[in-house]
């Protein structure tokens, strides 16, 4: 009998991691009991910064908007099963072998790997094309950003090709605390404020003093700093009131992430978008302080690398290192994202051991909702002024280089200029699974997710933006938190231009790793390669500006660019 | 039918069926895998793929071409890889095995403290991995307020220490095993005519546990083309490609991270890779395990 009992418990032992295989696998929902009234539209959510905030309240829209509707003999409306599975690139290939969830919501996948390039076609994601192409001038096609439409649209720009849609768009750059700036009088055009601006003129007392980097008046920029040399003014000011400039974590790229876009602003759109398509005139200012042109075109595409705006970007990560303007912990090795997030949010509740402010975040535009937790967690122990939507931030655009220095030579870029996420390879994005038995559903789905209405709502619910053009009506925007409303309003500004790195040309696609090279800092000192800036200059006090900067021209982008046959 | 049942198969008969039927999935699902991966990788070694066609064509000899290539050319991932991998199993041959021998000799013997030891020095087998990277992370970075992870000159040495730690309880566990099996009569006949601690080291111990440490040393040969210092552990996944790590960088962890993202132009290279080490460290092995077994001592007890 006892062996038996042995006999049947081992054999259950057996029959259990069988059965554990298949967990993870079939539509299962973890949330939601499934109407059988209805019919069911699976759709998979990567959990990342976005959150699924915004597919929960698209789910409520789309479900009221086709309630009455039959999708399946003896079936009325629709059930949008939501599901939140890591599902990155190494396991999409194996979760769209199966037809169980019909829509897609990925990041940082190659979608080139899942569609053939040279003939427009996908063994694994849905042709979206009808859905985007629908509506004419008011198609998702001609809505999406043109640069972005360069990276998504696998077609020509006559005849589009869709199989993804971009899900959101994220811009790197400085979060400033506007509570801090107001309580401590840090906007210069507040009249309790000691600090004094030349504003981008360079001449004190002049109109343009407090106007901002934009040099416009009465605009989101006002009291800050227009250039280089008002932002000392500015750290000067915020040293003798004992606030740290700046936080950050070289995690996953991010303070590279943060030097990118100084270098976009440095460069502007026409300038930096030559990385994407190596193919344009580059114009900048020479060593005897003109404006010079070059053409760039793949012979000589490995000098976008070394671009003025790339040393203009060294120079300001030397600044911060050597002078200490850094939250100590930035550059700890246990510091990622979440670390830094959480060491700017609780500096001002004096959460942290030096109890000191910090007044700059760098950060992608996604952080705030992605810090939600941590800021109820401060809210629950410091008050409900620290609550989440309650504090007031920014986003702070770059100062601009007005003046030529030894080393930085002065910008010809006079806009405001936003780089968003790279589009080059690993993206973002929402697609359909070609297997699923729902298709038309999902492509319905798609076109409902895309209207100008859902791109708000997908605002208002993720904090971040679509790249597409769309409106916010005035009660929409009041539902988005100061920094939220601060990127929008940086998005719809006509002084604003956005930028991104992508690959505009298919032959790009075979030198992918040197592709990226060419904005990565990839600096040779000695026999050591580097591309962390910020770590350089801080562990190794012998590396200058000018040392990191000679590597970058030493490096081997050059001789692995010129080795490369661009004529395919 | 019950006791046609009983008369047809024998008890030993039953046993094996039901031994089989725990076996059998596990073993089928064993060989299914393995050879799907092991073709897989021999047939990928003689390919390349294109990533505008997304096509895979035949390429001869490439791959291996390009792999022994890299290996001779100074400052080419492969060769830091390869470089640091002797480092590493020279490490482990002629410091981590002698101390860890020497540690167990000590713990045999009961010097004083060997049980807070003991439990010191296994807690990290206990205790998850990940933990004791943050532990140590936090120890150096907050505690020592030093720059040992994040700064290039010094983290070798520091990941390796960390390696080194975990890695000795492993060691101390065969070692202290394998003392303690020491017959109790021999230890004493020794005492009796005036022997040493040390002398009983060198004359007792160390033969006896010999066997031991050969089969470690045989394994360690393999492991100059498996070893991997936790880059990943410590790093993050951006971070572990960056040219900031490729000083890191061992012939295991290269086919982790190149295996790691699936990206068809690089898997070609490292199943090239895994064949070439397959060639090379089967008989390498086999040849040390034969030099092990004629030059040490043959003992039985």
């Amino acid at each position: 009998m006892k062996k038996k009992i042995l006999s049947v418990a081992l054999s259950a032992c057996v029959l259990s991691s069988v059965t554990t295989m298949g967990v993870g696998c079939g539509k299962k929902d973890l949330t939601e009991k499934i109407d059988a009234s209805k019919t069911q539209l699976y759709v998979n959510v990567l959990e990342c910064g976005v959150g699924n905030q915004f597919l929960a309240s698209l789910k409520s829209k789309f479900e009221s908007a086709y309630a009455s509707e039959s999708f399946e003999e003896g079936k009325q409306g629709v059930q949008l099963m939501m599901r939140q599975a890591q599902v990155d690139d190494a396991q999409l290939t194996s979760a769209l072998a199966s037809p169980d969830v019909d829509i897609y919501y990925v990041v940082n996948v190659d979608f080139t790997k899942f569609i053939n390039l040279t003939n427009g076609t996908s063994e694994y994601f849905e042709d979206i094309t009808d859905i985007v192409v629908e509506g004419g001038e008011n198609s998702i096609h001609n809505r999406i950003y043109e640069n972005y439409r360069k990276a998504y649209n696998v077609g020509t720009e006559t005849s589009p090709k869709y199989f993804v849609l971009p899900w959101y768009s994220s811009y790197f750059g400085t979060v400033y605390d506007v509570g801090l700036f107001k309580e401590k009088h840090l906007y210069s055009n507040d009249p309790q404020s000691a600090i004094v601006y030349k504003g981008l003129d360079g001449i004190v007392q002049t109109e343009d003093d407090n106007w901002g980097p934009d040099g416009l008046p009465n605009s989101f920029d006002d009291g800050l700093p227009a250039t280089w040399s008002d932002f000392d003014e500015l750290l000067a000011e915020m040293k003798t009131q004992g606030i740290t400039p700046f936080v950050f974590t070289e995690y996953a790229d991010y303070a590279n992430g943060w030097l990118g876009s100084l270098w976009a602003s440095y460069e502007g759109k026409d300038n930096f978008q030559l990385s994407s398509n190596f193919d344009g005139t580059y114009t900048y200012t020479d060593e005897n302080g003109q404006t010079a042109t070059k053409t760039i075109s793949f012979d000589n595409g490995y000098e976008v690398a070394t671009q003025n705006g790339a040393k203009a970007a060294v120079s300001i990560a030397e600044k911060i290192i050597r002078e200490k303007l850094f939250y100590e912990e930035s550059l700890y090795s246990g510091t990622d994202h979440l670390k830094a997030q959480k060491l700017y949010l609780g500096s001002k509740a004096g959460l942290n051991p030096d109890g000191k402010p910090i007044a700059f975040l760098m950060e992608g535009s996604w952080w705030e909702n992605e810090a939600k937790d941590y800021f109820a967690e401060i809210a629950a122990r410091k008050g409900s002024e620290y609550a989440y939507g309650t504090r007031e931030f920014a986003m702070l655009p770059f100062p601009k280089f007005t003046e030529s220095t030894e080393f930085v030579p002065k910008q010809v870029n006079t806009k405001i200029t936003l780089k968003s996420n790279s589009v080059r390879r690993y993206v973002n994005g929402v697609l359909v699974n070609k297997k699923s038995d729902q298709k038309d559903l999902a492509k319905l789905f798609l076109k409902f997710a895309y209207s100008d209405e859902m791109n708000a709502d997908f605002n208002i619910n993720s904090g971040l933006t679509r790249p597409m053009t769309y409106t916010m009506k005035p009660e929409q925007l009041q539902q988005l938190t100061p920094y939220q409303r601060s990127i929008y309003e940086l998005t719809q500004n006509e002084n604003v231009e956005i930028v991104t790195s992508s690959c505009e040309k298919p032959v790009m696609r075979t030198q992918m790793s040197l592709i990226a090279d060419i904005n990565s800092f990839k600096s040779k000192i000695g026999t050591a390669e580097k591309t962390l800036v910020f770590s350089a200059f801080y562990t190794d006090n012998k590396i200058t500006k000018e040392s990191y900067w000679g590597g970058m021209l030493n490096s081997d982008v050059k001789s692995r660019w010129l080795a490369v046959n661009w004529n395919l | 039918m019950k006791n046609s049942m009983k008369k047809k198969y024998s008890k030993k008969t039953k046993e094996i069926i039901f031994a089989l039927a725990i076996v059998a999935i596990p073993l089928l699902w064993w060989a299914f895998s393995f050879t799907c991966q092991t073709g897989g990788t021999i047939l990928l070694a003689f390919k390349k793929y294109n990533p505008l066609t997304q096509e895979t064509v035949w390429c001869g000899l490439d791959n291996f071409k390009q792999v022994f290539s890299e290996i001779g050319t100074s400052g080419t991932l492969l060769n830091v890889s390869l470089k640091n991998s002797v480092i590493l199993w020279l490490a482990q041959v002629f410091i981590s095995i002698p101390l860890s021998v020497i540690i167990s000799f000590g713990l045999y013997k009961n010097v004083y403290g060997s049980k807070m030891y003991k439990v010191i020095l296994f807690l990290p087998h206990i205790i998850s991995g990940m933990v004791w990277v943050l532990i140590y992370k936090t120890f150096i970075e907050y505690g020592l307020r030093a720059d040992y992870i994040i700064n290039e000159s010094k983290n070798f040495m520091a990941l390796y220490l960390y390696s080194f730690w975990l890695g000795f309880a492993g060691n101390m566990i065969m070692y202290t095993g394998a003392m303690s099996r020491i017959p109790s009569s021999l230890v004493e006949a020794g005492h009796l005519d005036g022997m040493t601690d040390m002398q009983e080291f060198w004359y007792i111990a160390l033969p006896l546990v010999y066997p031991t440490m050969s089969i470690v040393l045989i394994t360690c040969v393999v492991s100059i083309f498996t070893v991997q210092l936790p880059v990943h552990q410590f790093y993050d996944t951006a971070n572990s490609v960056k040219p900031e790590k490729y000083h890191l960088y061992t012939f295991g962890f290269y086919n982790f991270i190149k295996g790691l993202g699936g990206d068809l132009t690089e898997t070609p290279i490292i199943s090239a890779l895994s064949m070439i080490v397959c060639v090379i460290a089967a008989p390498v092995s086999l040849g040390v395990k034969s030099l092990l077994n004629k030059i040490g001592p043959t003992v039985e007890y």
